[in-house]
């Protein structure tokens, strides 16, 4: 491949460069670089306001305190009690021994009855989560009456030594909580003295 | 005819054929008038020059990259590449890691789980372990400590958990997992909570008998965090972690206890 010879440049002479137009060209020039700068930094500006990739699906939460009611859709929830113990029974045939934190709540529907559930109840612990235990008679899953309150009590199984340091506990009606509301109930599990026993309220109305 | 009274004037004349010169300046500007007034503008000999030099510096460019040794950069990439290839052992397969072979009491982390079997147990109708042999069938318990690793609860019966864990060998038929403790059906495992719970299998009445060897399957897999199209923790390339070797005890009769 031949490259064609470059033109002769016409002889400078012959252009009379006046001191505007050189600005001009300048200007000329340096106008789309600024421009790049401008619209790198503004995209950049972008990356730096724009939520994480998960945001969509980021739970709306209601966040209180023990003895608080809180709401979100299709749920209020009142954490009465919280207690910490060796061990824990149902008040009928169940009984075990470890170390337990006892959640008794007020809980319901707030406008939809049909398949109202308590699904979720976490509890948040430095990075763990742990949910309440399926073991003994407990309000885990508990049905939702529109209006009415119903009481009961949850309990967590939690390694040795880790009632310590503040907690997080996770109310909503659906398994899967993203993109819908949760309600959370701040605790210090230091503030939670330890108890030996301690007896799981039975499922019920409020009172 | 008030809707085609309102569009532009050129709009109008298209559509109905009228042979109207363009007269806009937009289209059409009518040649031999402007361009031959004046032989050398500044603008035209700017380009000139701009033309020039962009010659000039095409000509530098190719010349340069005439420079590159092309076929040496080939030929080097591809010695290196087969040096390391047969640095790291040529194209043969890697071997794969063979599943750990255990005994009881001994601990094995696969799926971010710890387990360790505790003992193994033949007996007929098992009270307290969740399944009821057929007749000519068998009850095969196995104990097991378990431990989840990860940060959140994991399920019991998954492939990836105590789902997985098989006997080696032998067909399995009903199961059932349950808590050592209370005889509580277990469905989770919470991070970081020992847990000593009582697997049971029905299987064939003549492929086991007390005092038999059986090998015990342990799983193991991998971790996937879900990103960008998928949510979520996954557990997959489900596959035998561990083989445990235990001799299988004896349950006496249907009224005792598992162990």
């Amino acid at each position: 491949m031949t490259i064609p010879p470059p033109p002769v440049p016409s002889s400078p002479a012959a252009v009379p460069v006046a001191p505007a137009t050189s600005r001009r060209g300048f200007l000329r020039r340096a106008a789309p670089w600024a421009l790049s700068v401008v619209l790198v930094a503004a995209a950049w500006g972008l990356i730096q306001v724009q939520k994480h990739e998960d945001a969509p699906y980021e739970s709306f939460v209601s966040s209180t305190t023990v003895g608080e009611r809180a709401e979100t859709r299709n749920l209020s929830v009142t954490v009465t009690e919280v207690h910490a113990a060796r061990s824990v029974s149902d008040g009928q045939r169940w009984r075990a021994e470890g170390t337990w934190l006892v959640v008794d709540f007020d809980a319901a529907a707030l406008d939809d009855q049909f398949g109202a559930l308590l699904a979720t109840t976490d509890l948040r612990l430095g990075d763990r989560t742990y949910s309440a235990t399926e073991r003994g008679d407990t309000a885990k899953s508990m049905v939702l009456v529109t209006g009415v309150p119903r009481h009961g009590s949850i309990a967590f199984e939690l390694p040795e030594g880790a009632l310590t340091g503040p907690a997080t506990l996770v109310f909503a009606t659906e398994y899967d909580t993203s993109a819908d509301g949760v309600i959370e109930v701040s605790v210090d599990l230091d503030d939670v003295p330890m108890q030996n026993e301690v007896e799981l309220d039975p499922v019920g109305w409020a009172r | 005819m008030g809707a085609e009274c309102s569009l532009p004037a050129w709009r109008s004349s298209a559509r109905t054929g009228e042979r109207h010169a363009l007269r806009s300046s937009l289209y059409a500007v009518p040649v031999g008038e402007q361009q031959e007034a004046e032989p050398a503008t500044p603008a035209v000999a700017d380009a000139a020059t701009r033309a020039a030099s962009e010659a000039r510096m095409a000509a530098w460019a190719r010349k340069m990259t005439d420079r590159v040794p092309t076929g040496w950069l080939i030929s080097g990439a591809g010695a290196i590449l087969l040096a390391s290839t047969a640095a790291f052992g040529g194209l043969a397969d890697v071997p794969k890691p063979k599943p750990a072979e255990l005994h009881a009491g001994e601990h094995f982390i696969g799926s971010e789980l710890d387990m360790s079997v505790v003992s193994a147990a033949v007996g007929g109708e098992v009270k307290g372990a969740g399944v009821t042999p057929d007749v000519g069938e068998k009850t095969v318990v196995v104990v097991l400590d378990v431990t989840n690793e990860y940060t959140a609860p994991r399920t019991v019966r998954a492939k990836d958990t105590l789902g997985g864990i098989q006997l080696d060998g032998i067909e399995t038929h009903r199961y059932d997992v349950n808590r050592v403790v209370d005889g509580s059906g277990a469905s989770f495992l919470q991070p970081d909570v020992p847990t000593r719970v009582r697997i049971a299998w029905t299987v064939a009445g003549e492929a086991v008998s007390p005092g038999d060897e059986i090998r015990i399957m342990l799983p193991d897999s991998t971790r996937f965090t879900g990103s960008f199209v998928g949510r979520g923790e996954y557990w997959y390339d489900v596959r035998p972690g561990a083989y445990v070797t235990v001799t299988l005890d004896e349950i006496p009769s249907v009224d005792e206890e598992a162990p």
